[in-house]
């Protein structure tokens, strides 16, 4: 990071190819996987321009991460709740890989995908930080800009919420549609 | 430890790091009280389901042809799919090559081409092959899609350059080869090589290593590694 600092271009791609996968991925769960290529091209160019920020404090992913999560606000494309066309899409692709397994296990990780859309997109992006990117309390805060307690609290009212969100889906197939409407 | 400590503690542990007393205060709970059994047998296999769900990636086509083009103050760069139209470098020039080529004013003199250098380097040659051309009726890339692409090969050799591990690089023409001698058909050459390294490294790994960071196999090319046999002159 600090050679790219240094304005070395060659460590700016290395740093590409190194982190453009976690990149995306979180940009597809903050927004959509349909935006998360735009979104991971634009969090490097924010890189290169803003590289001289990097002080090394906070760590570098936490850093990163936060370039990311400000380009998705940016872009104005979070508050979007997954469509239910890319609900269909993921479960489509859960059958798809799951191809063999019992009939429930497709089922229900399909109903984590979509509780996981349903969930409001700040409840979204601190599970989505601390579990599918392995991200500690103090690492989150530093991504999202608050306190280390703060990110605690929003973790365990996020986690919460994704329970009730199953415990309606389990109940009602059609509840997730129904929510996405609502929150529209 | 009350329930609702418990349960906090619970994902506290699953998110992060409890110390020991915590621990052993919730194992204590967890004894004593079914409600939080349950809730944390609940909670971890939600967990667990979460970290089991695909993590989204790009499609492979995007991964093999994944390349960032670093701002240079004109259009927005995109994430393009260079990969199926690297080949329409051709014809731009033979910059991003001989820059690297022997010769150039400043350039370390090289050893003789097959000896072993003073450090137990030997040459290397790195054939390019492909990436496969695109289909029929593929838009040619934006000029600023090539231009990065030039940049980033002129930049790799550039590094080799500075390290003492470039001897020579250079690009071929795609039009005009021809196969002489001995051969079943001669015509046309059918070939997908668009151009040459040769690198010097102390072992097959570490010019397997040097040549693993070309941006070529980035852009779905083949790279092909062979030792230049050193047979004393022929």
């Amino acid at each position: 990071m600090f050679e790219v600092r240094a304005g070395d271009r060659e460590a700016l791609a290395r740093l590409f190819e190194r982190n453009h996968g976690r990149v995306h991925a979180l940009c597809a769960r903050l927004t959509s996987w349909a935006d998360a290529e735009d979104l991971v091209q634009e969090t490097f160019l924010r890189v290169q321009r803003h590289a001289g920020t990097f002080h090394g404090k906070a760590g570098f992913t936490p850093w990163l991460f936060r370039i990311a999560r400000n380009v998705c606000n940016d872009r104005g494309r979070r508050i979007r709740q997954t469509s239910a066309l890319e609900a269909q899409w993921a479960r489509d692709q859960a059958t798809m890989r799951a191809a063999g397994d019992p009939e429930s296990r497709i089922d229900r990780r399909s109903l984590i995908e979509d509780a996981l859309a349903a969930l409001s997109p700040e409840d979204r992006e601190v599970v989505v930080l601390s579990r599918m990117h392995d991200l500690r309390y103090a690492d989150i805060a530093a991504v999202l800009g608050c306190s280390v307690g703060a990110a605690r609290v929003r973790l365990h009212r996020a986690i919460g919420r994704l329970r009730e969100i199953c415990s309606d889906l389990e109940g009602s197939p059609d509840e997730l549609r129904n929510r996405t409407r609502n929150n529209r | 430890m009350n329930c609702e400590t418990a349960r906090a503690t619970i994902v506290d542990d699953l998110a992060d790091t409890i110390d020991g007393d915590t621990r052993a205060a919730l194992d204590r709970h967890l004894t004593e009280c079914a409600t939080c059994r349950v809730e944390a047998a609940q909670l971890r296999s939600l967990w667990n389901e979460l970290g089991d769900l695909e993590v989204p990636s790009p499609a492979a086509p995007l991964v093999n042809g994944a390349t960032f083009m670093p701002d240079r103050g004109t259009a927005r760069p995109r994430f393009t799919m260079v990969a199926a139209s690297i080949a329409l470098l051709v014809g731009i020039g033979s910059g991003w090559f001989a820059r690297g080529a022997v010769g150039m004013p400043g350039d370390t003199v090289v050893p003789p081409l097959a000896s072993e250098s003073q450090d137990g380097r030997v040459p290397y040659l790195l054939l390019l092959h492909g990436p496969p051309s695109p289909p029929a009726g593929t838009p040619p890339p934006a000029e600023s899609a090539v231009a990065a692409a030039v940049a980033r090969y002129t930049a790799w050799a550039d590094t080799l350059r500075m390290r003492g591990q470039l001897v020579v690089a250079e690009k071929l023409e795609t039009e005009g080869g021809r196969l002489l001698g001995n051969l079943p058909a001669a015509g046309p050459i059918e070939s997908d090589i668009g151009g040459f390294f040769v690198i010097r490294a102390r072992s097959y790994d570490e010019a397997e290593s040097i040549a693993s960071g070309s941006p070529h196999i980035g852009y779905g090319g083949t790279i092909e590694l062979r030792a230049i046999e050193n047979t004393g002159g022929i």
